[in-house]
């Protein structure tokens, strides 16, 4: 059923992961019936509680067995399934552009997640969103469940352009704020922030009850540092360019980058944020599965 | 530090290669567009100071071990002393040698003597310097030794010691002639020697000569004054003075004196006896000689001869007399001859009946009983019918010699003989013998200072100055002075020579000489400028001075006379023993180097006793300054050897090859690679 045929959408793969449904780790609140739980009572066959009858409650769900035992009147309550909110937050920076040689580039890697996860929500009656940030929110389009919003969204996705360089914590407080209810925002990005900044972000995010998934989208070159000759590195985000013997920098490099990805696993732990590393190299139905995978074992508390 | 092969050190620019290298290695970077720019801003932040040092580092190490490898192959040498030499060695190296006794003194710690240590630390020396040829000259032999390679020295029996007082100008002349000849490139002269100076004559007159002819060579010549000289342990010596045979109360003995002589190595000298060994024709007796201060002599020490004793019998034979052994072997022993004395034999050539009555009346009168003493007046054209071996002396008052005459007188003067010369009545222009007569001078005497006090006639003029420590008008042996100052002179005979002033009227009017040969060398030809007659000067009847002048010039002369000899090394009569047989001395010498060494030699016809220089035995050294005045301008340094060292100079090449093995390891250490830091690379 997709509109038309993308690159960065790949049909077996999709109907791969449609086996898997995308549930929310926490009760959303939709405005129509879905598969995700709410926080608001309503007329699923699960029953919730009982509550007092209060003038204007529906004289049909009164539990007469109970006034029997009681002498009182009590309404049976039951619990409602909503739909969710979904937000895709890719990064469009300027450093989201590199890929060593042989790999696909991390903005390629991230329409492949964003487009799959967006059509995978929109299938299942969610409302989908997609915000593209660079050093400011450069697309944003809010979630909606139509299929021709999907079809939008893909269009955009497909036009995205890395430049720029990235504001990614500001970016991520003004998505806390704008998002009006309870959402699932699902963040692509290579998080080239100090993890101390990033944690009030989620933390923020977290604040506003949504819930939280990030795609860390790491180059195989960019884990491994395997320079030989001298480099110039130029930054893609605008910055001055850095000349480094490779031999006497990889370890310091290393040990740079072990202590940021430290870091930044022990911050998504505390703001529990639900967290995934992605290697380039690696094909992103993967990620993709492990994600989906992972959230039907902790299905949305109320 | 010097170098061997200093040409390498052109290499010394490669030092730069290594950072070269670096500096291409970082224009050859590649570009690379970079999305993890924090965490390389963070890398390069780490740690900046230490990795820059270590860069630097590894540069250095680098640097050091390519300017090692080009120091080690051009081979430095640690010596301060040697200068420049191994920048301008050539393949040849000059040696003098000093061969002399005292090189056989043995060396504190190694048990070698000075020569076989100074030639095995030249060997090596020059081995060490890339020397392929070496010239060596000494003064035994005229003609330089070459040897291919500087290794066969050390052991080349031409270069032992022998009994030669070295003879440093002579062998300095005869380098220069051979630097001229070959047309030698820039050369380094050795001269090995103990510094004394007895070997270099420092008087000598060619010394300028050398000094001068080295400078206006177009070459540079270097010379390397390897002094050996170093004051060792206390050395004695010992030297026959004389040797006669004379007709004691107990029949015929030896009259023996010597003098033993001590060079102390430090302190102050101590008083010890030393047993001398007095060995006659094999039979052995020992004198114990007391020593108080640096030497003693024994005088007329009487040994009773017998038949039984001497193969040669009662009439000649030899002898040696032995200190006990020390740090110098050489001049431990020494040797002598005697005989019977043959009869003084003078020969007077002179028609003045005068001066023949007053020279004969000091010729026949023997000194002692045993020698007798004969003279005969011959006319100069009867000089053919002499025998002239018998000659002691030949007093000579008419015109000087020419012809026949000049020749058998030059002849005569050669073997030995001694010629006094007194001036004929009327000189005419000959020059012979060195001496020239130019007409007589009637002395003024009233000019004298000291006339008046003069005894005798006090109108005559006096001599003024004469040399009363050596020769005809020395002191007697109880030191009384002759009584030359009571002469009485009226005329004399100028004339014009060269030679040494033994007695003078002033300081143009000389009395007395003796004429000098060629090279400053003794002969024995004297010349008086007056006669013994009364008209002349007080001579014959003052006769005490001429008696006593005349019996000193007939002893020498009579030396000559006879089948026995004493003599020094290196003096004509050497020349004989190129046909002898050794009697006495060192078994090892090479027949045909007996001429150099001291021993008992027997000839067809005489018994010689050849000893060392009595210069020898005195220790004097050349001072830094005398040493420095003798080579002037030349280019010269000193060089003092010690006994432990095998070689002058050592190579350090093994330290530039060990600094460079470490600067290697350090850089390999510096350029390992730490233990890298695992990525995490596992998702989640």
């Amino acid at each position: 059923m997709l509109p038309t045929a993308r690159s960065f959408l790949d049909p077996k793969i999709l109907s791969r992961l449609a086996a898997v449904p995308l549930m929310s780790r926490h009760a959303m609140q939709g405005n129509i019936s879905g598969r995700h739980s709410s926080p608001h009572r309503g007329s699923s066959v699960e029953f919730a509680e009982y509550r007092k009858y209060v003038p204007g409650d529906d004289l049909r769900r009164l539990d007469w067995r109970a006034f029997g035992r009681t002498d009182r009147y009590y309404v049976k309550e039951f619990e409602a399934d909503t739909n969710l909110r979904c937000c895709v937050v890719v990064d469009t920076s300027g450093s989201m552009a590199y890929a060593s040689k042989g790999h696909t580039s991390k903005i390629e890697y991230a329409r492949q997640i964003a487009a799959s996860m967006s059509y995978l929500a929109a299938q299942q009656g969610d409302a989908v969103g997609l915000a593209c940030v660079a050093e400011k929110i450069v697309q944003n389009i809010p979630p909606r469940r139509s299929a021709a919003h999907l079809k939008v969204i893909l269009d955009t996705l497909e036009n995205a352009k890395p430049s720029g360089d990235t504001q990614l914590p500001a970016i991520l407080d003004e998505i806390a704020e704008t998002i009006r209810q309870r959402a699932l925002v699902i963040i692509i990005s290579d998080f080239f922030v100090d993890p101390a900044i990033l944690k009030g972000c989620f933390e923020h995010l977290r604040f506003r009850k949504h819930d939280v998934a990030a795609f860390h989208l790491l180059d195989p070159l960019e884990m491994e540092f395997t320079f030989q000759r001298p480099v110039r590195f130029t930054d893609m985000e605008g910055g001055q360019p850095l000349f480094v013997e490779p031999t006497e920098i990889a370890d310091r490099y290393h040990r740079a980058l072990k202590t940021y990805l430290t870091d930044l696993q022990r911050i998504v732990l505390e703001t529990a944020v639900d967290y995934h590393r992605v290697i380039t190299s690696e094909a992103y139905e993967h990620p993709m599965m492990r994600f989906l995978v992972g959230r039907t074992r902790g299905r949305g508390v109320r | 530090m010097n170098f061997i092969q200093p040409w390498m050190l052109l290499a010394l620019p490669l030092v730069a290669v290594p950072i070269i290298i670096h500096l291409v290695n970082q224009r050859r970077f590649q570009t690379v567009p970079w999305a993890a720019m924090m965490f390389l801003m963070q890398a390069s932040r780490m740690s900046a100071g230490y990795t820059k040092l270590r860069q630097w580092l590894i540069l250095l190490m680098r640097a050091l071990a390519v300017a090692c490898l080009i120091f080690f192959t051009s081979r430095p040498l640690a010596s301060g002393l040697i200068g420049l030499l191994g920048s301008r060695s050539s393949e040849v190296a000059i040696v003098l040698l000093d061969r002399s006794p005292s090189m056989q003194e043995t060396q504190a710690g190694s048990g070698a003597t000075k020569l076989q240590g100074a030639l095995q630390q030249l060997s090596g020396t020059l081995k060490t310097l890339g020397v392929q040829r070496v010239v060596v000259f000494d003064t035994a032999s005229e003609k330089p030794i070459e040897f291919e390679s500087p290794g066969a020295m050390v052991s080349d029996p031409s270069l032992v010691a022998n009994g030669l007082t070295s003879d440093i100008p002579g062998m300095l002349e005869r380098a220069l002639l051979y630097v001229k000849n070959n047309r030698t490139g820039n050369v380094n002269v050795w001269i090995c020697s103990d510094m004394r100076e007895s070997d270099w004559r420092s008087r000598d007159g060619r010394w300028a000569a050398d000094r001068e002819g080295f400078i206006s060579l177009p070459q540079e010549v270097r010379f390397q004054v390897l002094d050996l000289g170093a004051a060792s342990a206390e050395n004695r010596s010992i030297r026959i003075l004389s040797a006669k045979r004379v007709k004691g109360p107990q029949g015929v003995e030896l009259s023996l004196s010597f003098r033993i002589e001590r060079t102390l190595g430090s302190g102050a000298p101590t008083a010890l006896q030393i047993p001398v060994e007095i060995e006659v024709g094999g039979a052995r007796s020992v004198v114990n000689v007391d020593l108080q201060s640096e030497s003693a002599e024994v005088n007329d020490y009487r040994i009773a001869l017998s038949s039984e004793n001497d193969n040669a019998g009662l009439d000649k034979g030899w002898g040696l007399v032995r200190c006990p052994g020390d740090t110098n072997p050489a001049d431990n022993t020494s040797y002598f001859v005697y005989e019977k004395p043959a009869a003084r034999h003078t020969v007077i050539v002179s028609d003045n009946p005068r001066v023949i009555e007053a020279i004969e009346l000091c010729t026949n009168i023997s000194p002692e009983q045993a020698i007798e003493c004969e003279t005969e007046t011959v006319a100069s054209s009867q000089l053919d019918s002499i025998d002239w071996n018998a000659v002691a002396l030949v007093v000579w008052h008419e015109q000087l010699p020419e012809g026949r005459s000049l020749e058998l007188l030059t002849q005569f003067i050669a073997q030995g003989g001694q010629v006094l010369l007194f001036p004929p009545e009327t000189p005419n222009d000959t020059a012979a013998l060195g001496i020239q007569w130019t007409g007589w001078q009637t002395l003024d005497s009233k000019a004298k200072p000291d006339a008046e006090s003069a005894e005798g006639d006090a109108t005559l003029a006096k001599v003024l100055q004469w040399r009363n420590d050596s020769e005809l008008l020395g002191n007697t042996l109880n030191g009384a002075p002759l009584p030359v100052g009571q002469l009485g002179i009226k005329r004399i005979c100028k004339l014009q020579a060269e030679g040494t002033v033994l007695a003078a009227m002033s300081d143009e009017l000389p009395l007395l000489m003796r004429i000098d040969a060629a090279g400053s060398a003794k002969n024995g030809v004297y010349v008086c400028t007056t006669t013994p007659s009364m008209r002349d000067s007080t001579l014959a009847s003052d006769g005490i001075v001429m008696y006593i002048a005349i019996q000193r010039v007939l002893a020498a002369g009579s030396e000559r006379i006879g089948s026995t000899r004493m003599v020094t090394v290196g003096q004509p009569v050497s020349t004989l023993l190129d046909a002898a047989s050794q009697a006495a001395g060192d078994s090892t010498v090479l027949t045909n180097q007996y001429a150099q060494n001291t021993g008992v030699y027997r000839t067809s016809d005489l018994l010689i006793a050849q000893n060392r220089l009595g210069d020898e035995d005195s220790g004097k050294l050349v001072s830094a300054e005398t040493l420095s005045s003798l080579f002037g301008a030349l280019n010269w340094s000193r060089i003092e050897v010690g006994a432990s060292a095998k070689s002058l100079v050592q190579e350090i090449w093994r330290w530039f090859l060990i600094i460079m093995l470490v600067a290697m390891v350090v850089e390999a250490m510096l350029c390992m690679p730490k233990r890298r830091v695992v990525p995490m690379t596992k998702v989640n």
